[in-house]
């Protein structure tokens, strides 16, 4: 075969070709050399998931990027302090370990958005228009369960809610998303939906408190007031004697426990007091108008906050001894343990502490 | 992290369209000078064509460099998202030590004068067949109309505009003038005559609650608390003289006017306090609309179905009457400040998309939305800006009389 009888080669367009690859790709690199100093692109962390070079430099194990944190938290704790992000479709980047004392970033490409609203046995409760459980460590896949809006965690079992006109009916599935049983309770739709205390769903309907048997689907009465929160064993609502005397009252199932006087916590001229009870029922957050000061009521001892703590965005540890609160402004978290009048300030990244719009402990 | 991988594959994205507009070059190049047939000679060179491709891709490349440096700002960087601020809010501050002002006018400088003076074309002689001896003001910030729905004679007027920012929902007419609350600042209340050109202050440190049963006084709430914190209410005339001063206990809320005093709610109870102070409870539920008739609430059974319910104000009428079943009669929930859902005379109840006869309980359903009404004294008519417009509205017969251009946002039937 003679060599001008020979097909032309193949490898000349190829080589074209490449040859303009790599001018585009010598042209990117000159840029982003020019733009980013000498960081390659691809060494450069997100903004909203780095860790500033001033700290602690993250080891990745899997696919979280995990930062020690030098705190003096709760290390007995088996809790997480979750930082999230995006506002109204918040979605968890990171979370905090207290035992561990470190920081955990979250692969993105396995966050799922939706609120934080609850834990059953080792799941989280994520939720937006729909309810999901979730691993802790976001490994798997969430399992959609159906309803409206999750109520409590019962026997490592979740109960949610589902609305209809003239029916309420509670869902119990398990944590592998199949359902147990439900039960339904008759009438419109609660105007507050408290939670479970023991065997029952506590909700308030047109100014009554009613505990719903979720084993035997009774309803019972419990008082006439407002529903401030439910926590533990406890049941914490306001409630006004017919002679206009109002009151802050702790029960239980069977009876109240105390009763403070309502007036501290109540705005002038309103009838609600705004409350957020701690997840075991011994402690409730409450604004303090008379004195102007965030304070926690603990067994019927009033405990004022430190003034230097932002509680507008706040959330108790499931152990009911620390609120964690986090500024907005500043991205700022600190966790206060309000007996002690001890604050920890957690130190975040910048990236971190610009990205948190929400926190959830769980 | 998912975000690093987004970086990677941006110049890669962006090598693509490169890439395929060389495909399509290469087997169909420009005319040259080195080109000179069409006959393939497989090995002769051809460098000319090597050029439009290498050149087209130092012209992206180019382009490439500018746009990111574009991007990149003044100093080279990437251009930074903006991080979101919120500043915090601080809880407003409370009690301010009241002070009861006499009467004092208003700067000329605020206030306005009436501009314009016309009949509208209801024609002559009575609106609604018969004279009633009724006036119908609205008000609509700033534009204030009056109609005497005697003679169909309207007259307009118009107020500076800054005045009344905010203050539209607290206002009250009389007959001839209306009070409303301003808030810059500490609230104060205020006292406008249709034709004055300045507004006077009745009430500093104070603010509207309702009108009061009484005509020509209204309820206002202080700013100043009482021994134990509680709120301050005061019954007031037009000239801004308290008649009665009653302290209402902490976790209470005042919801409207009753025939002799104030209906009351807390915690799931529903009270009536007199105007002298005195407190009953009358019911449990969630009020619904409070009015001189009764309180109408959603009263729940432990383990069923609500009832709508009217509590009346004690020693008038049986203290409490089954209206029917929550889940089938919605009542009306205004879009702008209105008179309560209940008739003056209790027999009326307005619905979200029509009427309620208490006498009969048959309900009568509209084609339209009320979304502002004012009842007549007598509790037969009801004059009401709707999605077709302003009508008065006869509910005994069913007549529907339009209303012309009147606005109707702030409305009210007056006797003269």
């Amino acid at each position: 075969m003679s060599v001008v009888d020979k097909p032309a080669p193949r490898w000349r367009p190829v080589a074209v070709v490449v040859g303009v690859v790599a001018t585009l790709v010598a042209a990117v690199a000159v840029v982003f050399t020019m733009g980013n100093g000498s960081s390659p692109p691809a060494a450069v962390a997100p903004s909203t998931t780095r860790v500033s070079s001033s700290e602690a430099s993250p080891s990745v194990t899997g696919s979280h990027a995990v930062t020690p944190l030098d705190i003096d938290l709760d290390r007995t704790a088996s809790y997480r302090v979750y930082l999230q992000r995006g506002g109204g479709q918040p979605v968890v980047f990171a979370y905090i370990d207290p035992q561990r004392g470190e920081i955990r970033h979250l692969d993105e490409a396995r966050v799922f958005s939706g609120r934080i609203v609850g834990r059953v046995a080792d799941r989280l409760v994520l939720a937006t228009s729909r309810i999901r459980l979730i691993d802790r460590d976001f490994a798997t896949d969430p399992v959609l369960i159906d309803g409206d809006e999750f109520v409590g965690t019962w026997r490592d079992h979740a109960i949610v809610a589902e609305y209809f006109p003239e029916r309420t009916t509670f869902h119990e599935y398990r944590v592998d998303g199949s359902e147990a049983r439900s039960v339904a309770l008759v009438g419109r739709r609660p105007d507050v939906m408290g939670g479970v205390v023991g065997d029952s769903v506590i909700v308030e309907r047109a100014g009554r408190l009613l505990s719903f048997g979720l084993v035997d689907a009774a309803v019972r009465p419990l008082a006439v007031g407002h529903l401030l929160g439910v926590g533990g064993d406890r049941v914490y609502y306001t409630t006004c004697t017919p002679e206009g005397a109002c009151t802050i009252n702790e029960a239980t199932l069977e009876r109240p426990v105390r009763t403070t006087p309502v007036g501290d916590y109540v705005s002038t001229g309103f009838e609600r007091a705004f409350a957020d009870v701690a997840p075991n029922g011994l402690a409730m957050y409450l604004y303090d108008y008379r004195r102007r000061e965030d304070v926690v009521l603990a067994l019927g001892t009033r405990v004022a906050l430190p003034s230097s703590i932002d509680t507008r965005s706040r959330a108790w540890a499931p152990t009911g001894d620390w609120i964690f609160s986090f500024e907005q402004a500043t991205g700022k978290l600190e966790a206060v343990d309000f007996a002690r009048g001890h604050i920890v300030t957690i130190p975040l990244s910048s990236a971190d502490a610009a990205a948190l719009e929400a926190i959830a402990v769980w | 992290m998912a975000d690093v991988g987004k970086r990677g594959d941006r110049p890669s994205d962006r090598e693509a369209p490169a890439l395929i507009e060389l495909v399509m070059l290469d087997p169909a190049p420009a005319p040259s000078i080195g080109a000179p047939s069409a006959t393939p000679r497989p090995r002769a060179p051809r460098p000319r064509r090597r050029w439009p491709p290498v050149a087209l891709a130092a012209v992206l490349a180019v382009v490439i460099v500018a746009t990111v440096l574009g991007d990149a700002g003044d100093d080279g960087q990437p251009a930074a998202v903006p991080v979101s601020t919120l500043t915090p809010t601080s809880i407003a501050a409370t009690s301010i030590p009241a002070t009861s002002v006499a009467p004092t006018t208003a700067p000329a400088t605020t206030a306005g004068s009436p501009v314009t003076s016309a009949r509208v074309s209801l024609g002559p002689g009575p609106v609604l067949g018969v004279e009633r001896g009724w006036t119908l003001v609205s008000f609509d910030s700033p534009t204030l109309q009056m109609l005497d729905l005697d003679t169909g004679k309207s007259e307009r007027f118009e107020f500076d505009i800054r005045r009344f920012a905010g203050a539209t929902e607290s206002v009250i007419v009389f007959s001839d003038r209306f009070v409303y609350t301003q808030h810059d600042g500490a609230p104060a209340v205020w006292s406008q005559r249709f034709v004055d050109k300045a507004p006077t202050i009745l009430i500093n440190d104070a603010s509207i609650i309702a009108a009061s049963s009484d005509a020509g006084r209204f309820w206002v709430a202080l700013n100043q608390a009482g021994v134990n914190g509680e709120q301050l209410v005061a019954e007031v005339d037009t000239s801004g003289r308290r008649h009665n001063i009653v302290a209402v206990p902490l976790g209470l809320q005042v919801t409207g006017a009753s025939a002799a005093g104030l209906w009351l709610r807390g915690s799931g109870r529903i009270y009536h306090f007199t105007s002298g102070g005195a407190l009953q409870a009358v019911a449990i539920g969630t009020t619904i609309d409070a009015s001189r008739t009764g309180v109408l609430y959603d009263d729940c059974a432990i383990a069923g179905p609500c009832t709508l319910r009217v509590a009346s104000t004690p020693g008038s009428q049986p203290s409490s009457s089954n209206i029917g079943p929550s889940a089938l009669i919605e009542t009306a929930r205004p879009k702008f400040p209105s008179d309560p859902a209940m008739s003056p005379n209790g027999r009326w109840l307005l619905l979200y998309h029509g009427v309620l006869d208490r006498r009969t309980s048959d309900q009568t359903f509209s084609s339209f939305l009320v979304e502002a009404w004012r009842w007549s004294p007598d509790g037969e008519w009801l004059f009401a800006r709707t999605s077709f417009g302003a009508i008065a509205w006869n509910l005994a017969d069913g007549r529907q009389i339009p209303l012309g251009d009147l606005a109707l946002a702030g409305i009210v039937a007056v006797t003269r």
